[in-house]
């Protein structure tokens, strides 16, 4: 848990890279769209929002810096992608460390994904959606083993875990087919859908490991000095 | 188990560190909502005569998140504490303990954990033989040893505890004023949010109680999902419509500093003054060019009024801590004297860390330097300090006294009302009380309605509850919602009778809604009164009555001596209350079906 994936010095970067990128991204988006948000009332956001979909692998990069912490995004994929107020069942979740960060955890469907390798062969539950670059969970054919969450944990993100009855794998992000649910809601436009000629893997890290290292360009004057 | 609760309710007993689960009143849930309704419901259910030590092992320490707790709707984060105040008396009473009770609240997301752990509320009660954590797992229960952390600052538990529990944990904690029995110790919780008014923070020390760790992430069951679904997005709507809504989130409470000074509403030097010379250099946009580093919010909502920051230069470098938000600025800032922000920043910092409560900490800093220069107090008092208007390392210093009970710390950890007592004739017409509630940062000769608010709210001195009886209902019918104030000043009310009627079931049109409000205040003025509270404790410090602003926008504004009275008369009529006692007439308790209730 210590170890820390990149310095802080990588991550200021890539994270403001990430921002810039996913914001030029977004406003294609907005120009190629012309559709109205989505539906609120728990429909599938498939339906909608077809043609502003990426055709590249991408991934989602968050501006940490700016994140408050409301769970909006929790919500809204609890809400949207598994029809619950269940959050335990969002594939983008808050961790608050001290001093006081909110540190939102997702997928960052790394190239090499080391959860799909870790996936025993006869299983075959994880694999990647050619175009949206996603690494999509089915399910049905999850047998529960953990091996996809101890790969996650020990080499990237460490966002899987399993549901409440120990049976399924859980919080792998699918990009809701490309169009998020969690970015057109955060309030504080700090998630961004980035294409991933920058690799997802390089933003991979523990919540902890984040808190860290924002923490020190954060909190710059040191703790209680 | 209705929609909308869990239906259980945890029960902590101290004396023998055990747990059990009860299953929710529901009959007193349509009657009472949650929050702070079910609250004072069961306080007064649990204390059956006047009196009652508050910091006693069998005074109950309760945690009450309401029935839309727990949902993903702006708004509503937040979780009432109820429990006999520890800082409140009457004016004449043989009992020596007789107290009001306390609601204090707190946004942020230990309301929602505690509900989505699986509870609609959690009772502590007993005193435990050491000092211990309390853990909730949802349904785990757990007690760790706090011997480590007794002693230590607010912020140190946190880190302990959030580095040992993982950081999907959210903690309450007291501090060393709590644990010492300061009467005015608050609760804090996720670092800079205080359950603040009624001293709660010294309930939970009596009990050997350090600190309430939970985690919950059960979904809470609710009547009409796909309403509440679509609800939620109006909800989202009418904050982002609301005419603050880009200036709130820049800059939350901070601006009311500015314009409550214009207004001359500002406490000034112990209430004196209306307006503060230096408000500009301790507001926005200073604070956020100086100071602020992240902005942090409740549980679901985009209003982000949390503004944490760090000192970045001078002797406190490096200080992290939130705010100013309005009512912390005002006490700790006009009311002290206070000229710079950094300064004031540190005194707010040092308050958490003690686990104070800064509005009651601001009035009673104001007391002493008010009684220092008025000679009432001197140096050889004050073990040599001498605090003069606006000097924080002396101001510092008498926090840690007060907190660690020493020397004059000792009679200040009392509150300013018994504080004036023990010191003397003299002082105690600059003790600026309701009930022995400290009075908080809105000061009243320019404006008349808060003599109201601070003489009629049944927790004391307290500036949120309403200037009129509709107002009060409203807020109490929100506080029983465990909904936030400034949310429901954006978005009104009617979304979240709306949301209840989603969550619930509940059929109630606004009258109903009044009347549960009504209800609820109506058993806490009965508590109150059974502990021997009347008109007179309605009442505000006679200083305040001869006051004039000498200075800023409202030179010469003052609160004439019967205009109280008056105030007071309209007020016990409309609520059908007798003037001269302020005792509710049995035609009104018979309304509100609360005049079988004495008998419990």
């Amino acid at each position: 848990m210590s170890r820390l994936i990149f310095s802080r010095r990588d991550f200021v970067i890539g994270a403001v890279v990430g921002t810039a990128a996913g914001a030029g991204i977004m406003a294609a988006l907005l120009r190629k769209s012309a559709s109205p948000p989505s539906d609120s009332s728990g429909g599938s956001v498939f339906q909608t929002n077809r043609a502003a979909r990426i055709t590249t692998l991408s991934y989602i990069a968050v501006d940490h810096a700016r994140c408050t912490g409301c769970g909006t995004c929790e919500a809204e994929c609890a809400l949207l992608r598994e029809n619950t107020f269940d959050t335990w069942r969002s594939r983008i979740r808050i961790h608050h460390f001290e001093p006081s960060l909110d540190i939102a955890a997702i997928c960052s469907s790394c190239s090499d994904a080391p959860c799909v390798a870790a996936c025993p062969k006869e299983a075959g539950a994880l694999t990647r959606d050619p175009l949206t670059g996603a690494i999509i969970l089915n399910e049905g054919k999850c047998i529960g083993c953990r091996a996809c969450l101890r790969a996650c944990a020990k080499d990237r993100s460490d966002v899987i875990r399993m549901s409440r009855d120990g049976k399924k794998a859980l919080g792998i992000c699918d990009l809701c087919g490309g169009d998020p649910a969690c970015v057109k809601a955060c309030p504080e436009q700090c998630l961004s859908l980035v294409p991933a000629n920058q690799d997802g893997r390089n933003l991979a890290a523990k919540p902890g490991d984040i808190a860290r290292s924002l923490s020190r360009s954060i909190y710059r004057s040191g703790r209680n000095g | 188990m209705a929609s909308g609760y869990t239906g259980k309710v945890l029960e902590i007993d101290l004396n023998r560190h055990r747990h059990f689960v009860s299953d929710t009143d529901m009959k007193a849930a349509e009657q009472y909502l949650g929050g702070r309704g079910l609250g004072i419901k069961t306080l007064w259910d649990r204390i059956p005569t006047a009196g009652l030590d508050p910091l006693s092992p069998e005074n109950p320490l309760m945690f009450w998140p309401g029935p839309l707790s727990g949902l993903p709707l702006a708004g509503a984060s937040r979780i009432s504490v109820v429990t006999k105040a520890a800082n409140t008396s009457p004016t004449e009473s043989s009992l020596p303990n007789a107290s009001t009770l306390t609601y204090s609240s707190i946004g942020g997301f230990f309301g929602p954990a505690l509900k989505k752990a699986g509870f609609d509320g959690l009772i502590v009660s007993g005193r435990s033989d050491r000092p211990v954590v309390l853990i909730i797992d949802e349904g785990k229960v757990s007690f760790r040893d706090a011997a480590d952390l007794w002693g230590q600052t607010t912020a140190i538990a946190f880190e302990k505890l959030g580095r040992e529990l993982g950081p999907d944990f959210r903690l309450l904690t007291i501090g060393p004023a709590g644990e010492n029995g300061v009467r005015f110790a608050g609760i804090l919780s996720d670092v800079h949010r205080t359950t603040a008014r009624g001293g709660a923070g010294a309930v939970m020390g009596s009990k050997n109680l350090k600190a309430i760790a939970v985690r919950g992430t059960l979904p809470v069951p609710v009547s009409n999902a796909a309403g509440l679904i679509s609800l939620r997005q109006n909800v989202s709507t009418l904050l982002s419509n609301w005419s603050n809504y880009a200036h709130w989130r820049r800059w939350g409470a901070t601006p009311l500093l500015l314009s409550s000074d214009q207004a001359g509403m500002l406490t000034t030097k112990n209430f004196r003054e209306g307006s503060w010379q230096d408000i500009a250099k301790l507001a926005i946009p200073v604070a956020e060019r100086e100071f602020w580093v992240r902005h942090a919010a409740c549980a679901n909502c985009p209003l982000k009024c949390v503004k944490i920051g760090q000192i970045s230069q001078g002797p406190w470098k490096g200080v992290i801590a939130e705010g100013p938000g309005y009512s912390a600025g005002a006490m700790l800032g006009a009311n002290c004297g206070v000229s710079d922000l950094n300064d004031l920043m540190k005194l707010i910092a040092r308050a958490d860390d003690l686990g104070l409560d800064p509005i009651a900490a601001g009035n009673v800093l104001g007391f002493v330097m008010d009684l220092y220069e008025n000679n009432v107090l001197h140096s050889a008092d004050l073990e040599g300090l001498s605090p003069v208007w606006g000097h924080v390392p002396t101001l510092l210093a008498l926090l840690d006294k007060i907190a660690l009970r020493q020397g004059i710390g000792e009679i200040l950890s009392l509150g300013v009302k018994r504080a004036a007592n023990a010191i003397g004739t003299a002082a105690v017409p600059f003790a600026m009380h309701v009930k022995g509630q400290e009075m908080a940062g809105w000061n009243v000769p320019a404006s008349h309605d808060f003599a109201l608010v601070y003489g009629t709210a049944n927790r004391g001195g307290s500036h949120q509850e309403g200037a009129s009886i509709q107002e009060q209902h409203r807020r109490t019918f929100l506080d029983a919602l465990c909904v936030c104030r400034f949310v429901y000043g954006a978005v009104g009310l009617a979304p979240y009778q709306r949301a209840l009627s989603l969550a619930t079931g509940w059929q109630g049109d606004d009258a109903a809604m009044l009347s549960a409000g009504e209800r609820i205040w109506t058993l806490e003025k009965m508590f109150n009164t059974r502990e021997g509270f009347r008109r007179i404790d309605d009442t505000l410090p006679t200083r305040m009555t001869a006051l004039t602003f000498t200075t800023g926008p409202k030179k010469g504004a003052t609160f004439p001596v019967g205009k109280q009275e008056a105030l007071l008369d309209k007020y016990y009529e409309d609520r059908l209350w007798d003037k001269k006692t302020s005792l509710p007439l049995p035609e009104k308790l018979k309304a509100l079906g609360l005049d079988k209730l004495d008998s419990k």
